[in-house]
């Protein structure tokens, strides 16, 4: 280390230019003083002796300018000579040049894409002022919010800077061209407040504009605006005919804002009205900003203390009690914005920064490697410049040059590729990854690729630098290039199988996220033929009375299953697969016990007909029926899992009854058993649940329980597209006009977004591993093409005295093998010690899934026997006169 | 300037900084300038101004070392002492010095 001092100390010095001028003109101050002195006690006259003193030492400036040029300019000649110097030698030697600077190019690169990704996914805070102050405010563990505690909320909360409220729907466009069914976002006046943005131009919906009865305003996204209007300059002003009536564009916003993770081509008033706002019916999604310092647990202590005030401002809604209202067990669950977006994904984020390191690490054992053959190749010439007196820090400086220059050059090629591979990256994984809209290189992944590029300077130089450290006579003594040299085979090997072990570990991690993502889709979710299943979310008006509501539900059932091509549908109050709207969860929280209370269940509120749409296997007993819903029939299905944990099998359970935690609540009898179902997704168990019909007697504590916002399962061969879409809209309006279609998605949608973060790691690892598996196998080739190159003068005459070249070959062969199967053993070892923080990522398959290790071993040995055949094939066919004439 | 005294030959002066503050142990800049026009019986022209770069120079290479200290006369002063690295440096370079003068001598000899 001790040839770095002096380097440090000039890199010093450059910075440190006053402090210099300070040290040098003091010890010259003294110098000139002494010298006084001396020429006094010679017998000069004072004021003589002093200028004499001074003439002496010449310009002092000039001194000073002397240093300071030996500290600076000296240094950076030396620097850009070594670089010019380094670069015709690249000139001279392109193979070794453009090998170096693509293999790290591709290390460096992939890298950085992979970076990019976490970073904008993962470790970049919202797009939003002070994201870290956003959180989700819901009011169980699934309820969003209602009109009557947002405004409660609003009006008097002490922990919240700002609360907004939002609802998603689809409204048309017409007037201008085709009717368009256009995605909206219903917000409340403060929801940009809470978000901390601004429009582009025009202005955002004041208090006034949200108030009903006043006029109508929209506000167009940016994405919208340019598509539909080709960024018309004057659209502000302008009007738009949605669902038939008039709305007035008042502005447009900027590029880069997204609502939340929604897609959205407009945002409109929802304009609630106070003075009608009853307690109950939770349709709302609320975001709030909580005023800077305060805490998560300080702002649900907050609404915690607003919910009881709010259930004594506002009536509770028809068909509840006061009493009723007052036992809703309500209670704040809040959630930083960004968790609720990008969910729990810390676990994952460290594995794939950990892959990001080993593609590095072998990239960069590749380039040490070669490295190491050229300065063997010029250790010659090396050992003759040391012994002809050139300092030995010189020759290090240049090989540290040599390797940052290499790295630099490789970083911005990786750059490129980066830049390159996160277009693949983000058009392969388009709907399942949060936030994917936001992923770009940014300038903390061109800090990355920096600091990246001189982690892989450093390595590559140091290990030569480590073998080189003192410049050895034999190299010297030997005149020509020596035949073989175990110890640099042994560097070189260890090299090798380092990166393979490492490429092992990668491979096994994408082989389990493989298996996973497989699992998931193989696991039975209890229901079937999802390709053929759309999902569109209806609510119909709250205003409507229970019977009312249902009657308004199954004509809009009736006139969706009349659309030609629709097989069946139903209508369910949550999706299974997590594929429930969050604002739509039922009011009071749908676990209650049953019977004896030993087994808590989900309440699923259903239609007939709901069962035979998702195909869900009726394991006994029979379907709810129109009759049941209409006369109110206290009967619910149950699922296999919930019968047999109380009942001890399906058929056992028929004929007894369920019913919710409150004694109040009727008994229902079980009617059916139907098959389990994956509710919250393929990796989560299947939950127990109970399915009663849609309307519901005396359940939670309610006299009776109608739910308005529904969703519509729909089976057609045409699911997904947008002639469906159409049909289901027309035939909703047959019905009431006034309805829009809300998250309009096909079941297989649904699934994706339920295994979105496995599909994406997985995809993300298997990248990372292709890339590890091909670097380690130029590793290997390059190792055997090597040694073949060394020993090529043995081969000749191995061969000339008559070796066959099978055996040849072999020889080498053998060595290529050698080198993976030690590799491949050790990333077993470390692959099994290393994947247990994978073991959360996982599903139906161990962190030591044997078949994987297996599957894992094999494709690396094959393919590291045929790195290794192709050199060594080659060593066999060379003609033994024509090497040996050579030597 | 006197023209009887000859200049200091390029890159020797290194040498014989080396040499006085390995002799002398640690000694500031005027000292180290003194003591070389001494022992040369004031033969060598010193300039002085050339002195402190080639003090630097030895230091940055980690030949020689620095600290502050107090001199003879009471005031605060730079002093040089020669490190482990500098004595062998002394040593390559008095044996190439050697071999130098050595050499060139014989091409001397040779050419009468």
């Amino acid at each position: 280390m001790a040839t770095f001092r002096p380097l440090a100390s000039r890199l010093a010095g450059l910075f440190r230019r006053r402090e210099l001028h300070a040290r040098v003109d003091e010890e010259l101050e003294f110098h000139i003083g002494m010298e006084t002195q001396e020429n006094i006690r010679r017998g000069m006259a004072p004021s003589d002796a002093r200028v004499a003193a001074r003439r002496a030492i010449g310009n002092t400036t000039q001194v000073c300018e002397e240093v300071h040029r030996m500290n600076t300019i000296e240094f950076l000649d030396e620097t850009g000579r070594i670089i010019r110097q380094t670069l015709r030698a690249f000139r001279h030697r392109p193979g070794f040049a453009v090998t170096a600077i693509a293999t790290l190019a591709l290390g460096i690169g992939s890298s950085t894409a992979i970076f990019s990704v976490v970073n904008s996914v993962l470790i970049r805070p919202l797009p939003y002022p002070e994201a870290d102050q956003l959180i989700v405010v819901r009011h169980t563990a699934e309820l969003g919010s209602s009109p009557f505690l947002y405004f409660t909320e609003r009006e008097q909360s002490r922990t919240l800077a700002a609360i907004g409220a939002y609802n998603t729907g689809n409204v048309t466009l017409t007037g201008s061209g085709e009717p368009e069914p256009i995605q909206t976002i219903f917000v409340t006046s403060d929801v940009l407040r809470v978000l901390g943005v601004r429009p582009l131009m025009g202005r955002y919906f004041s208090d006034a504009d949200d108030r009903p009865g006043s006029m109508n305003t929209v506000v167009l996204t940016h994405a919208f605006w340019q598509r539909r209007f080709r960024a018309d300059p004057g659209i502000v002003g302008r009007n738009l005919i949605l669902d038939g009536q008039s709305w007035s564009v008042i502005g447009v916003m900027p590029a880069q804002f997204s609502f939340l993770d929604r897609k959205a081509d407009v945002l409109m008033p929802i304009r609630l009205d106070r003075s009608l706002t009853t307690a109950g019916s939770f349709f709302l999604a609320s975001i709030a900003r909580m005023k800077s310092g305060v805490t998560l647990e300080q702002a649900a202590a907050d609404i915690n203390r607003l919910i009881p005030i709010a259930k004594e401002s506002f009536p509770p809604m028809p068909g509840m009690t006061l009493e009723e209202l007052r036992n809703a067990p309500l209670k704040a669950n809040l959630k930083p914005l960004k968790n609720e977006i990008v969910g729990n994904v810390g676990n994952a984020l460290w594995v794939l920064m950990g892959t990001i390191g080993i593609v590095m690490l072998i990239a960069c054992g590749n380039v040490v490697n070669l490295i190491l053959l050229r300065t063997e190749a010029r250790a010659q010439e090396l050992s003759i410049r040391a012994a002809l007196g050139a300092q030995w820090r010189r020759i290090a400086g240049e090989l540290l040059t040599e390797s940052m220059v290499l790295s630099g050059i490789g970083g911005v090629v990786g750059i490129s590729l980066a830049y390159t591979s996160l277009h693949f990256l983000i058009s392969i994984a388009p709907a399942t990854v949060p936030r994917v809209g936001e992923i770009t290189l940014d300038t903390g992944a061109l800090l990355f690729t920096l600091i990246a590029s001189l982690f892989c300077g450093a390595c590559c130089a140091a290990v030569p630098l480590l073998r080189y450290s003192k410049p050895k006579a034999a190299a010297l003594r030997s005149g020509r290039a020596l035949s073989d040299n175990r110890e640099r085979i042994r560097v070189r090997g260890v090299l090798v199988v380092t990166q393979v072990a490492l490429a092992v570990m990668l491979l096994i991690g994408s082989g389990l996220m493989i298996r996973t993502f497989r699992n998931m889709y193989a696991v039975d979710p209890g229901f079937s033929g999802i390709e053929e299943l759309q999902t569109v979310q209806i609510t119909v008006p709250f205003s409507l009375d229970p019977v009312q509501t249902v009657q308004r539900q199954q004509a809009l059932l009736d006139r969706i299953v009349a659309i030609p091509g629709v097989t069946s549908a139903a209508f369910t109050s949550a999706l299974p697969m997590g594929g429930a709207a969050f604002a739509m969860t039922d009011l009071l929280a749908p676990v209650g016990k049953l019977e004896g209370g030993r087994q808590p269940a989900e309440f699923r509120f259903v239609s007939p007909n709901y069962r035979e749409t998702m195909r869900t296997r009726l394991v006994t007993g029979r379907d709810l029926t129109w009759t049941d819903v209409y006369q109110y029939r206290p009967v619910a299905m149950i699922s296999e899992n919930l019968a047999i944990a109380e009942w001890g099998s399906a058929d056992a359970a028929l004929g007894k009854h369920v019913r919710g935690s409150s004694s109040a609540d009727q008994p229902r009898e079980v009617i059916g058993v139907v098959a389990d179902v994956r509710a919250n997704g393929p990796s989560a168990p299947a939950a127990r649940a109970v399915y009663v019909p849609m309307v519901a007697q005396r359940i939670f504590n309610m006299p009776l329980f109608v739910w308005h916002p529904m969703i519509y399962v729909i089976r057609s061969s045409r699911a997904g597209a947008e002639s469906l879409t159409a049909d289901i809209r027309r035939a909703v309006s047959e019905v009431d006009s006034s309805l829009p279609l809300a998250d309009v998605r096909t079941m297989e949608q649904v699934v994706g977004t339920a295994v979105s973060r496995t599909s994406f790691t997985t995809v993300v690892i298997s990248a990372a591993a292709a890339v590890a598996l091909m670097l380690s196998l130029i590793g290997i080739y390059g190792v055997i093409a090597y040694t073949v190159a060394r020993r090529n003068r043995e081969t000749g005459i191995r061969i000339a005295l008559g070796a066959s070249p099978g055996s040849v070959s072999g020889m080498f062969l053998r060595q290529g093998i050698a080198l993976s199967v030690a590799g491949t053993l050790i990333g077993l070892l470390a692959a099994a010690g290393a994947s247990r923080w994978m073991s959360s990522l996982l599903f139906g398959v161990t962190p030591l899934d044997a078949g994987t290790y297996l599957t894992v071993a094999l494709v690396l040995l094959i393919a590291a026997m045929v790195a290794s055949y192709v050199p060594a094939h080659r060593a066999a066919l060379a003609d033994p006169a024509e090497t040996l004439r050579r030597e | 300037v006197d023209k009887d005294k000859a200049a200091i030959l390029q890159g020797t002066l290194d040498l014989l900084v080396l040499k006085t503050v390995e002799t002398m142990g640690p000694l500031h800049g005027w000292a180290i300038a003194k003591r070389i026009e001494q022992v040369s019986h004031d033969l060598l022209e010193m300039k002085y101004g050339t002195l402190y770069p080639a003090l630097m120079r030895l230091e940055q290479s980690g030949w020689i070392s620095s600290e502050w200290g107090t001199s003879e006369n009471n005031r605060r002063a730079r002093f040089y002492s020669i490190t482990r690295a500098g004595r062998k440096q002394l040593a390559l370079e008095a044996e190439g010095w050697a071999q130098m003068a050595a050499f060139i001598g014989r091409v001397l000899r040779s050419t009468r």
